[in-house]
């Protein structure tokens, strides 16, 4: 086990750094670099004339001028030997300041609607199983479908819609005003978590209806197994028989999912948080992408892959622990 | 000829003048203010305001003091948040926008061929921590502006000569000088600029600022490392600006408390030193706060004000497709809409490359060519179909809204749709012959095939370009639409590889002076002669242009010699008559129609403003003397 685990930790050195090169090259692949997509938003805004002298010193002293690879090299090398993830030209701040808190309430978020999904799905989708075809079976799938079929902005924007008209208030954002910028008090978390259910809901919907339709099929498969015939035959009590044996078997997507739930839940939010109006890490980068910030994006997606490798470690852990059948070669 | 930009500040300081000579008590603050004075933890009023604050007019009614003013602001560049709590420059637009008066400046004065211009300041004016703002920071921030380490975007304050130099005279006047004439400096220094640095001079407190620069502090390294930055230049870069840095001392009305980047919203609370009172000798601003929410999306942002929670806001969400859904809502939540007038040369100006190296160019600098073009164009079905009726026909030309710089011939020439004179144009400009589909050739025998170069970042020239391409086909010319990401496209322009190009200007009204580049090729942002703006600044990659357009070049520089607006108009209408017999673009349609929105119990604010960028409403109209009106929520 322990060695397994070493190993697959090993592995995941040269993966994040061909994960780190690929990033570098995707962000850079549009044409032009910072200070071309820079000067756009400069004119854009309305008639600015930007000084091109200007222009060449600052892509000089950004080191915009050097060779892709040299570039790649002043940023990962800082990262790796100093923890630097070097400087947001955008923001003109160092990118750690701007990652760390947004990656955090990305978490929070995530986890949130993790959490949602599986208290949601698990009994609803053993429900169906049971009860298959049943009016209760019937109305869930029919609203597993609808949840999985509508796009998460949507819902948020109808939800936005729907509450300025009904309740007149515009909801959106993970804290009042008050608290936005206050630092963690006990009343900013209350207040965090009573703004929290709106994107856990609209985030988790979509792998909610997923979910159940997985739990559901899952279990069926499992109800009509011989060892389940034989615990019933024996006069195990149903509901233990059935929580103990098929639902741990069934449960085996659940954990298998964990590794690649998160960046999906990630990559999902960034929509719904930019509707949301929500400070997470979705939305800056991909502002960062489309100014080619590149050095904060290419920490972004390095550091969200990153989550993702260990979140994979971890579920496969998960998964060996909960079913031993699986074995670690 | 020497002149004194006192217009209209005349009277203001005739106004002071009267009230500096009366009791201390005549001049009063805000409440909460009085309390800190009382407390000890501030200093009396008269020892925060310069012997001579400005006096503001007001447009409706002397304030009241209290309340937010709760808008909002897009989380990419943004320029709405520095025209409302930061536009305070040395000097600054007058509100008809027909010249520039003194702000910060107490007054400043222009030699005779505009190489040297004398600012004053005002005795006694402060910094928002209390320092005493001088000749020494005006000093001190030239010199960061020449630093090109820094590379501070400071476009103002340097000419075809280089950059200025700022000596100081005394503690309150000092002197800015260029190598060559630059009549239009004070107005360049009024505009704004989304890179922060329009008002220079203004927005680098000596006191705080030198510690990050080395030359004054020999620790400043460290410091920057120590906060995490990469040099000292970064850690300078960081802290000057103005949204991101809530310690650095400020002489607007509001000091950034809250800033930009951190949260979901940028908060700007009263700067108990700010230099405006109004009439009644009430120091301004009278608003307490200013809340910016920051946004990802536009639509959500017009979410915050169907919902009445926007109380005056005139940017991002203020297009011709929103009027409808605001008015809607208007009567519920007591809005009313304020009119700009817009300054728009073009919506959707398309340019022919006179330099273009192939065989096009034949047909591309051929005037006879573009006019039958532009006859063949039913541009009233196309501004109703792309602007919804908010915009009208007309060439690249100033507004008739702006007497001084209308040109009849350039704004309405080959305006009119018609389909014979279009061909009738087109055979006498050579090029009668048709292939078997129906499209002329050129001399050579290839069709004639225009490409036309339009931006994805641009729907509505999108729009036009897809519409003009129709007429274009019907009187047999052949156009591919080349829609392309922006910075793309600028690539192709500046190494001169478009035929057509399509851009959107402003430079309809006033400001046609200060952006040139749609009658003469003095910027990049044209497409009709890129090679010939580069002979114009001297670089690589020139080519001469024609006498014609050398003759607008020396008058555009002959204009820099003159100091008052009037004079520079005369000169710039000659260019512009040479512009229109040139005819080297085409315009399509101008907006006239443009609005921003305010809640009723929102004070003070003008009901009609003007648009342009480079004039940044609300700024010229004293955002610290709007008020909020409680009698009226």
């Amino acid at each position: 086990m322990l060695q397994y685990i070493v190993r697959r930790i090993l592995l995941m050195i040269p993966t994040l750094l061909l994960i780190s090169f690929v990033t570098f090259v995707v962000v850079q692949l549009p044409p032009g670099d910072y200070l071309n997509a820079y000067v756009a938003a400069l004119t854009q805004e309305g008639g600015e004339t930007v000084d091109r002298e200007q222009i060449e010193m600052l892509r000089q002293r950004y080191g915009l001028d050097e060779p892709f690879l040299v570039q790649y090299w002043y940023w990962i090398s800082n990262i790796v030997f100093e923890g630097d993830f070097g400087r947001s030209f955008q923001w003109n701040q160092p990118v750690s300041d701007l990652l760390w808190g947004r990656i955090g309430l990305t978490f929070a978020v995530s986890l949130a609607s993790l959490l949602f999904v599986y208290v949601v799905a698990f009994p609803i989708g053993v429900y169906s199983a049971i009860r298959k075809y049943s009016l209760g079976d019937y109305v869930f799938t029919f609203l597993g479908f609808i949840g999985l079929a509508v796009p998460n902005f949507l819902l948020a924007l109808v939800l936005m819609v729907v509450s300025l008209q009904v309740f007149g208030v515009t909801p959106g954002g993970l804290f009042s005003p008050d608290y936005a910028s206050a630092p963690w008090s006990w009343g900013k978390f209350v207040d965090f978590l009573a703004h929290l259910w709106v994107p856990m809901i609209i985030i988790g919907t979509a792998s909610t209806a997923a979910l159940i339709r997985v739990m559901r099929a899952n279990l069926l498969d499992e109800l009509n197994k011989p060892y389940v015939e034989t615990a019933r035959a024996k006069g195990q009590s149903e509901a233990v028989l059935i929580m103990r044996y098929p639902v741990r078997i069934a449960l085996n997507p659940f954990v298998s999912r964990l590794g690649w739930e998160l960046p999906a839940l990630v990559s999902g939010a960034a929509i719904t948080s930019i509707v949301l109006n929500l400070p997470t890490a979705g939305p800056v980068l991909l502002t960062a992408l489309q100014s080619q910030d590149m050095y904060l994006a290419g920490s972004f997606i390095l550091i969200l892959s990153t989550l993702t490798v260990i979140g994979t470690l971890v579920s496969d852990i998960l998964l060996a622990w909960l079913d031993p059948r699986i074995r670690y070669s | 000829m020497t002149w004194h930009y006192l217009s209209r500040t005349v009277s203001a300081v005739a106004i002071t003048a009267a009230l500096a000579g009366m009791a201390h008590a005549d001049y009063s603050q805000a409440p909460g203010l009085e309390e800190q004075v009382s407390s000890g933890s501030l200093p009396a009023l008269e020892e925060r305001l310069p012997a001579t604050p400005l006096v503001v007019e007001a447009v409706d009614a002397v304030g009241t003091y209290g309340g937010t003013w709760r808008t909002a602001m897009s989380s990419r560049t943004d320029s709405w948040f520095y025209r409302t709590v930061n536009y305070d420059h040395l000097v600054m637009w007058n509100q008809d926008w027909t010249g520039v008066v003194p702000n910060v400046a107490e007054s400043v004065e222009a030699n005779e061929d505009a190489t040297v211009f004398t600012f004053t300041l005002r005795e006694g004016h402060k910094w928002s921590d209390g320092t005493p703002f001088t000749s020494a920071d005006a000093v001190f921030a030239m010199e960061m502006l020449k630093d090109t380490n820094l590379g501070i975007p400071a476009r103002a304050w340097r000419n075809a000569a280089g950059w200025a130099d700022v000596e100081a005279i005394d503690d309150r006047t000092f002197t800015v000088t260029f190598g060559e004439p630059y009549g239009t400096f004070l107005q360049d220094v009024s505009r704004i600029s989304s890179s922060e640095m329009g008002g220079g001079m203004v927005k680098l407190p000596k006191h705080f600022m030198s510690q990050f620069h080395p030359d004054y502090n020999e620790n400043a390294e460290q410091l920057a490392s120590d906060a995490g930055f990469d040099s000292w230049a970064d850690h300078f870069n960081a802290k000057w600006a103005v949204s991101q840095s809530p310690e650095k001392p400020t002489l607007s009305a509001w000091i950034v408390t809250e800033p930009f980047g951190e949260g979901s919203q940028v908060r700007a609370v009263r700067n108990p030193y700010y230099f405006k009172v109004d009439t009644d000798g009430n120091q301004l601003p009278y608003i307490d706060e200013v809340l910016f929410n920051v946004y990802q999306d536009n639509e959500v942002m017009l979410l915050q004000a169907l919902a009445g929670e926007m109380d005056f806001h005139g940017r991002h969400i203020n297009t011709v497709v929103n009027r409808p859904v605001l008015a809607d809502v208007a009567e519920d939540i007591d809005m009313e809409f304020l009119r700009l007038i817009a300054s728009s040369a073009n919506e959707g100006a398309i340019y022919f490359n006179q330099t273009f190296d192939g065989p096009m160019a034949e047909a591309l600098s051929n005037r006879d060519f573009r006019a039958g073009l532009s006859h063949a164009l039913d541009r009233e079905a196309i501004c109703d179909t792309v602007f919804v009726g908010a915009a009208v026909p007309r060439q690249i030309a100033v507004s008739p809204e702006f007497d001084p710089l209308y040109n009849e011939q350039l704004a309405n020439q080959h305006l009119e749709f018609d389909v014979d004179l279009a061909n009738e144009l087109l055979d006498k400009a050579g090029f009668s012959e048709r292939d078997g589909d129906g499209f002329r050739l050129l001399s050579n025998g290839d069709r004639v095939r225009l490409i036309v170069q339009v931006r994805t970042d641009k729907q509505d020239m999108i729009d036009i370009a897809d519409l003009a391409s129709r007429y274009w086909k019907e009187v047999g010319v052949d156009v591919q639409l080349d829609v392309v990401e922006r910075s793309l496209s600028d690539q192709r322009r500046d190494a001169n590889q478009h035929m057509l190009l399509m851009e959107d200007h402003s430079s309809g009204l006033a400001d046609a002076i200060l952006a040139a580049s749609p009658y003469l090729p003095v910027d990049d942002d044209q497409g009709f002669g890129i090679p010939w703006f580069y002979w114009y600044a001297g670089m690589d990659n020139a080519q001469e242009p024609p006498e014609q357009v050398k003759r607008q070049i020396a008058l555009y520089r002959e204009m820099g010699t003159r100091t008052e607006p009037a004079e520079q108009f005369e000169v710039f209408a000659e260019i512009l008559q040479i512009t229109a017999d040139n005819f080297f673009a085409l315009g399509t349609c101008s907006e006239e129609v443009q609005y921003s929105f305010k809640l009723d119990h929102m004070r003070n604010v003008p009901s009609v403003q003007h648009g342009s960028f480079a004039f940044a409403p609300p700024g010229p109209y004293h955002p610290a003397h709007f008020w909020i009106d409680e009698s009226m929520r």
